[in-house]
């Protein structure tokens, strides 16, 4: 057993040549290099191992979205790192522990277990990655869920609003039949005039469920092109002219002939157009004012009328489909609630903000609040057309012309005259 | 169900113009007199009168027409109550049947069904 004997005192770091004392690691410098080396080596290869595993926690902790496995992530990256910071700390330690031969028997088997996990747990991401995952998965299952409601909603709500301009009609019918076989032809003619009114709000009802199904469609098509943008809202503008005329209302555009953006023409011209059929459709007295104007470094449209304003809470619901805040006796011939909904969808897609401000008896004012991003030129040049020269007078189809400014700066207000008025 | 000699009286309470327009003119040729509520505290205030039958739209621009089941068979049991609704199937329709209704009619409304939850007059 004598072996035995010598080789529990090598551990302990007894003289080979039966000498007194233990050595410790600094002692034995000079004459037993190579487990110097190994020693070293060890403790560094424990370290090292931690420090991988500290890096990986590292890196999986910022790819993860998850706020409690991110937390999770960052104690156990901190373990590591005081598990590497103890690897080094043993090496002056081991300088004056006798034993050391014996503590580095447990260090292999440390180095070990250390690189096997360190290699192993690159495989982890796989593992970080489906709860990331997951999350997504949780996150579109309740976007999808959410979605599925508002169709669902708004099945409901086309199948009624249809239903009702529907039953409208077929009473309309039965009433003029009657009023007939009673002989009243006034009666029976009045009839028939809300009948065809019916049958009118449900063709634009219809029409307007076409177009929301159309933007679900279509959500993805974005063609944008440069153009003037003042032209555009005026062009937009007219349209509502002639109910603008046959109200008694004015209509106003001003803006810069020389601004123009980067977007989808089309989808622009629709909301701005939504937006002033609206203002007019909901003003008695006064008129509907469309002005282009920079807001800071934002380029907005304002289209503000001086209607019945919208409550603080009918605000909020504004943009929902369906929703009618000033059309509370449901009367179809003011439409359904379904333009500023459209509206608000285009701008959602066009990626521009609109915003409301009303007060109620007083007007609104809705603004469009297109990114500066969007502006591409202020002057003349680029194709745009600045319509050079002078004072531009460009006619409504009812009625009076003015001047529109040009050039590289942008007046807001003031110096922009009014060019497009009806009045009726 | 009326006094002798007097038209018997309908409370239609409806807010789409054309449907209360073209039911009032024929009910009133039918011998019914009409009188309109196109919300439901114009309806709330109808009640405080005798009426002899009732058609109660659902969906009305101040609230659910529910809340107006209960005024009306509170203060008058008896009387013929139809619930007209452009609403399809569903929770909320099977309910309003279970509050003693006399029939839920869905639009759009055939004449001979609803003079026939009403009544003849």
């Amino acid at each position: 057993m004598d072996w035995l004997i010598d080789l529990m005192n090598w551990f302990a770091g007894k003289p080979a040549d039966g000498g007194m004392g233990y050595h410790a690691l600094k002692s034995c410098m000079r004459y037993d290099t190579p487990w110097i080396v190994i020693t070293v080596g060890l403790d560094l290869a424990v370290a090292a191992g931690y420090v991988l595993i500290a890096r990986h926690w590292h890196v999986n902790q910022k790819a993860l979205r998850n706020p409690r496995a991110r937390r999770a992530l960052g104690r156990m990256k901190n373990i590591f790192i005081f598990c590497g910071i103890c690897g080094y700390a043993f090496i002056p330690i081991k300088m004056f522990w006798p034993a050391w031969r014996l503590y580095d028997c447990f260090m292999a088997v440390l180095v070990y277990y250390t690189w096997r996990y360190a290699l192993d747990s690159r495989n982890l991401s796989v593992v970080y990655g489906e709860l990331n995952r997951s999350d997504e998965l949780a996150a579109d299952l309740e976007k999808s869920r959410e979605e599925s409601r508002r169709k669902t909603y708004f099945l409901n709500a086309v199948s009624h609003d249809l239903r009702t301009p529907l039953n409208g009609l077929s009473l309309q019918v039965d009433l003029a039949a009657l009023t007939l076989d009673a002989g009243d032809a006034t009666a029976a003619k009045k009839a028939l005039v809300e009948a065809r009114q019916s049958v009118e709000a449900t063709a634009r009802l219809v029409s307007h469920f076409l177009e929301i199904a159309h933007l679900d469609w279509d959500q993805d098509k974005f063609a944008p092109t440069t153009f003037g943008l003042t032209e555009t809202v005026r062009r937009a503008a007219e349209r509502s002219a002639d109910d603008a005329a046959a109200k008694g209302l004015t209509l106003t555009v001003t803006g810069d002939d020389g601004l123009g953006v980067h977007t989808d023409q089309l989808k622009l011209e629709r909301i701005v157009g939504q937006l002033v059929s609206n203002g007019v459709k909901f003003t008695v007295r006064g008129g509907v004012q469309v002005d282009v104007r920079l807001a800071g470094s934002d380029l907005t449209i304002d289209v503000t009328d001086t209607g019945v304003g919208i409550s603080p809470a009918d605000q909020a619901r504004m943009f929902e489909e369906f929703f009618q805040g000033h059309n509370a006796a449901r009367d179809h011939s003011r439409g359904v609630g379904l333009g500023l909904a459209v509206a608000k969808r285009l701008a959602d897609q066009l990626k521009m903000e609109l915003r409301v401000a009303s007060e109620p008896g007083k007007g609104s004012r809705f603004s469009l609040v297109i990114g500066c991003g969007r502006i591409v030129e202020s002057g003349n040049g680029n194709g745009i057309d600045g319509s050079a020269g002078g004072d531009v007078a460009v006619a409504a189809r009812s009625a009076v012309a003015g001047a529109g400014n040009h050039g590289a700066s942008y007046e807001p207000q003031g110096e922009s005259a009014p060019f497009i008025t009806g009045r009726g | 169900m009326s006094l002798k000699g007097s038209r018997p009286r309908l409370l239609l309470v409806e807010d789409d113009r054309a449907t209360y327009t073209a039911l009032r003119g024929i009910l009133n040729l039918r011998g019914w007199d009409v009188r309109v509520a196109t919300s439901i505290s114009d309806a709330r205030d109808a009640l405080a009168e005798r009426v002899d039958a009732v058609i109660l739209d659902l969906m009305l621009p101040d609230g659910a027409g529910e809340g107006l089941i209960a005024d009306v068979r509170a203060r008058f049991p008896e009387i013929p109550l139809a619930i007209t609704t452009g609403l399809g199937e569903g929770e909320r329709i099977d309910a309003v049947e279970r509050m003693g209704v006399t029939a839920v009619l869905r639009k759009p409304i055939t004449l001979a069904e609803l003079l026939k939850v009403i009544g003849g007059a």
